[in-house]
């Protein structure tokens, strides 16, 4: 087969823009052949190289007494006690997953895992963040049920467990979902292993499944507009093979603990090209392939197809140049292939040769750093700007209970049950708080510390106030953890936005991290990594703004978890922070007002520091029976969450709290609904009241003690100043409880 | 021998016990916990506990409806075969509500849900930690008659 001829439209197909060509053009003085334009298509797009966004991502927090690895690795990595660290990674698979959910899913979850076991780290739990249109659209409906499938056959095909996410619902994702997945894994510090080639003559291995041409310029296509056309992409999603998975995941590790092979790198985005790059760039050394080598799954695959296929389940090692035969054999003993394919070399070229000619030669530091760099414009959409000064028309005549009913059936807020009963979330057995709380919580073995772990993210802030929003990403998700008791440590963060080259969206982008890099500094978490999806826009236009924030935390004793459920009949009912008249970007404006608007939630960062340290210094002292972060639907749901109890609890506790004396000069619906942050409801002991009483004046956090919880099955009572609320608690579960699967017709 | 989830499926499979694992009634992967209840106290791994004692274990499967004919499952109630019973719910639709069964000589013995994630304190109880301590209990008192105190109390062998 002859390749074809390089021209203008050639170009332009692989995603590059004529200014990006003369560059490739200046650094190789010649005309690049279909392979190289095919690298640098990959290489260069958005996906892989961040063009759009490293001048931004520059500006994070990424280091502190805590990192062991920041940025710029396959996953980050945060020092554990005892000689112990923990590497996370985030990633996206948002566009395999909108034409084809169950193999996008899984297979998003595959890549993670893969960048997670490369540091050396053994996966101990899965989190994803997913995003979708309302579920009254079957074609909606089809997604979100075909993705939560595809992530949950995989991660227990795999035999890692999924710790938690959240899913949320707008009109904002209908034809662009989001997917997110990350993964967590613990290792011994001295172990990890870095994906950096180095050794002149060490020799490169392809590990795993053959490849084949599934995923061709997968990365590329990420990196571009979801169209009508894009449904034709889906032979081009990768197919996920989770027993393979498991036996990699085996070798690798094995590999790595044998010291017969200096890096190691997933065969991810952009497969082989990506992979063999960034690995020689990281070492400051050349690479060369012989691409015939590459064992193949099909007849007459090309250079091209070879270099940029996505097959899944594949590794590229670089051994010790002695040592082939060792990797080999263990490989064997988990029956893949490990095949020879090239070597280090000494002279900085990225080269590959196909049946004896080179086919590929290109300076390798240049390939992956000479990439250009935009400064896109950022202006803010003026239509944002007079939403948030704006207000619902007339307040419709909603009864405090007619309200709460309403949220609690709203399916961004209702119960998650549906979804996460379809992963497995207790495989390894290590699962100290399964998900359906607020955080999910996992021990190691003979330890006794515990890791926290949770993934944030409101849009509709973002959307209002991107500096706001982002802020309240980073804030939601450390009180999450630190309801659990956990003090949070660091974050990794999946920027998912539309166009960088439309002014409206860059602005968000550049707010967005702006707001993320802040909370950061001064909640001590640094970002040790991620990933940045743009492009996610469909004919409808762009997705709405979702930064989401995977955070990890530390308990020093796993056995004293807080859950977020009340326990027992007769326990106090405390509100920590203050509620404020803030109902902008509510979900009592969305879902009762239809109206998505107003100044939204303002986030005071040193407030959240206390309330953090109360949690966590109160559940290490063991004060608390649960802690429930106030945020989504406000004081109302997040009282309702915690009387209703855990998912499978058999019945709810009554509550009977007064709020006349809270919030005084606030209308009952601002104080039931309103979204300030720096909350937490907690329950406790009646013989611990005056312990927590007494820590909420040390550190200074606001307290106010509002009732007591009831018994089982009791009544949920709220008294307000301008009305009441008094219900069974058991009408909230059935609606809660019930508003998805209700609605996905089980 | 003891099988767990899968390794239930694969003695199924081979042969070794009777009956089949189908795909949930639901349709659905499930993971949760379960009530369960001991109906056979007299098998190597569940010896520990009582008869008629209920447990809560998580469950966690695609494919754990438990089929057999009806000549078998009269024979598995006759020789009071099944091990354990979901009780209050029956999540996958299984025959007569069997979580686990053993075989006619009590030294094979299958279950679905997950008795080895639910040993500690920790993992939010310790329903299942017996299953494997009334093994430990027993090899220990056949080989040095070490009896070993669980929960505050011994274990009967």
């Amino acid at each position: 087969m002859t390749d074809p001829q390089i021209t203008p439209e050639l170009v332009q197909d692989h995603n590059l823009t004529s200014e990006e060509y003369a560059r490739i053009v200046a650094m190789l003085g010649r005309t690049p052949t279909f392979p190289e334009l095919g690298i640098f298509s990959a290489l260069w797009s958005e996906h892989c190289s961040y063009k759009h966004s490293r001048p931004i991502l520059k500006t994070f927090p990424t280091t502190g007494p805590q990192v062991v690895q920041g940025p710029g690795e396959n996953a980050g990595v945060l020092r554990l006690p005892g000689g112990w660290a923990v590497a996370f990674k985030i990633e996206s698979h948002n566009h395999p997953s909108a034409v084809e959910p169950y193999q996008g899913a899984a297979t998003g979850a595959g890549g993670i895992l893969r960048d997670v076991f490369t540091m050396g780290a053994r996966p101990v739990a899965l989190l994803n963040s997913l995003r979708f249109g309302p579920l009254e659209e079957a074609r909606n409906r089809y997604l979100f049920a075909g993705v939560v499938r595809g992530i949950g056959d995989y991660g227990n095909c795999v035999g890692v467990p999924t710790l938690g996410g959240e899913v949320d619902f707008a009109p904002g994702y209908s034809g662009n979902p989001l997917v997110n997945a990350m993964c967590v894994g613990v290792l011994k510090e001295k172990d990890l292993i870095k994906a950096a080639a180095h050794g002149v003559g060490n020799i490169l291995l392809a590990v795993g499944s053959s490849t084949g041409r599934d995923g061709i310029h997968g990365a590329s296509f990420a990196s571009e507009e979801l169209t009508h056309e894009s449904e034709q992409r889906r032979p081009q999603v990768q197919v996920g093979d989770p027993f393979t998975e498991k036996l990699l995941l085996e070798a690798s590790l094995e590999l790595i603990a044998s010291g017969h092979i200096v890096a190691i790198q997933d065969m991810g985005a952009a497969g082989l090209t990506s992979s063999s790059a960034e690995m020689a760039a990281r070492g400051g050394v050349g690479v060369e392939i012989d691409l015939s080598k590459v064992p193949t799954r099909e007849p007459g695959m090309t250079p091209y197809e070879i270099l940029l296929s996505e097959s899944q389940e594949r590794m590229l090692v670089v051994a010790k140049t002695d040592r082939v035969k060792e990797v080999q054999a263990i490989a064997a003993k988990w029956e893949l292939a490990a095949t020879p394919i090239g070597a280090v070399t000494d002279d900085g070229m990225y080269r590959c040769t196909w049946q004896g000619k080179v086919v590929v030669e290109i300076p390798g530091q240049r390939l992956v750093d000479d990439c250009p760099v935009y400064n896109p414009e950022a202006q803010e959409d003026p239509i944002v700007a007079q939403l948030r000064a704006s207000a619902p028309h007339a307040a419709r005549s909603y009864t405090p209970l007619d309200a709460l009913l309403a949220l609690l059936d709203s399916p961004s807020l209702a119960s998650k049950k549906w979804v996460f009963e379809q992963y497995d979330s207790t495989v390894q057995a290590s699962t100290v708080i399964a998900p359906g709380g607020d955080a999910g919580v996992l021990r190691v073995r003979h330890e006794d510390f515990g890791i926290a772990v949770k993934t944030d993210c409101n849009s509709r802030y973002v959307r209002l106030d991107p500096y706001e929003g982002g802020k309240a990403t980073v804030a939601e998700a450390a009180r999450n953890v630190a309801c659990t008791g956990a003090r949070p440590l660091g974050i990794t963060d999946c920027l998912n936005f539309g166009s960088p080259e439309r002014p409206a969206v860059f602005y968000q982008f550049r707010e967005a991290c702006r707001g993320i890099a802040d909370a950061c500094r001064t909640l001590g978490t640094p970002v040790t990594g991620g990933n940045v999806s743009f492009y996610n826009e469909s004919p409808t236009g762009a997705v709405d703004p979702t930064p989401v924030v995977g955070m990890i935390g530390l308990l020093t004793r796993a056995d004293r978890a807080v859950p977020s459920h009340a326990r027992a009949p007769g326990d106090g009912v405390y509100v920590l922070g203050e509620t404020r008249a803030e109902l902008g970007g509510s979900a009592y404006w969305e879902v009762c007002e239809e109206f998505i608007g107003g100044q939204p939630p303002r986030v005071d960062l040193e407030v959240e520091k206390r309330l953090i340290e109360f949690l966590v210094t109160g559940a290490e002292r063991g004060l608390f029976r649960s802690a429930h972060d106030c945020s989504h639907g406000g004081l109302g749901v997040a009282l309702a969450e915690v009387a209703m109890g855990g998912p499978y609890q058999e019945a709810g506790f009554g509550l009977d709290v007064d709020l006349t004396p809270h919030a005084a000069r606030l209308t009952s619906h601002e104080l039931l609904f309103s979204e300030s942050h720096g909350r937490a409801v907690i329950t406790c002991a009646p013989e611990r009241a005056a312990a927590v009483e007494a820590l909420a004046g040390e550190l200074g956090v606001p307290l106010f003690r509002a009732g007591t919880m009831g018994a089982m099955d009791g009544a949920f009572r709220l008294t307000l100043r301008d009305g009441a609320i008094d219900e069974p608690v058991t009408r909230l579960r059935d609606v809660y409880y019930s508003a998805i699967p209700r609605r996905m017709g089980d | 021998m003891l099988g767990i989830c899968n390794g239930f499926q694969i003695l199924c499979e081979a042969g070794l016990l009777p009956g089949a694992l189908m795909r949930n009634a639901r349709l659905k992967f499930l993971s949760r916990p379960v009530r369960v209840r001991v109906e056979a106290a007299d098998t190597p791994f569940t010896d520990g506990y009582e008869r008629g004692e209920e447990l809560t274990l998580p469950i966690a499967h695609g494919d754990g409806r438990y089929v057999a004919d009806t000549e078998t499952a009269a024979l598995l109630e006759a020789n009071g075969q099944v091990v354990w019973r979901y009780v209050t719910e029956n999540p996958n639709g299984s025959l007569h509500d069997i979580a686990g069964v053993c075989n006619a000589g009590r030294n094979v013995v299958g279950i679905m849900p997950h008795p080895e994630r639910r040993n500690a304190q920790v993992l939010g109880g310790q329903d299942g930690a017996r299953v494997f301590l009334s093994l430990e209990a027993r090899n220990a008192t056949q080989h040095a008659g070490d009896m070993r105190a669980v929960d505050g109390r011994h274990l009967r062998v």
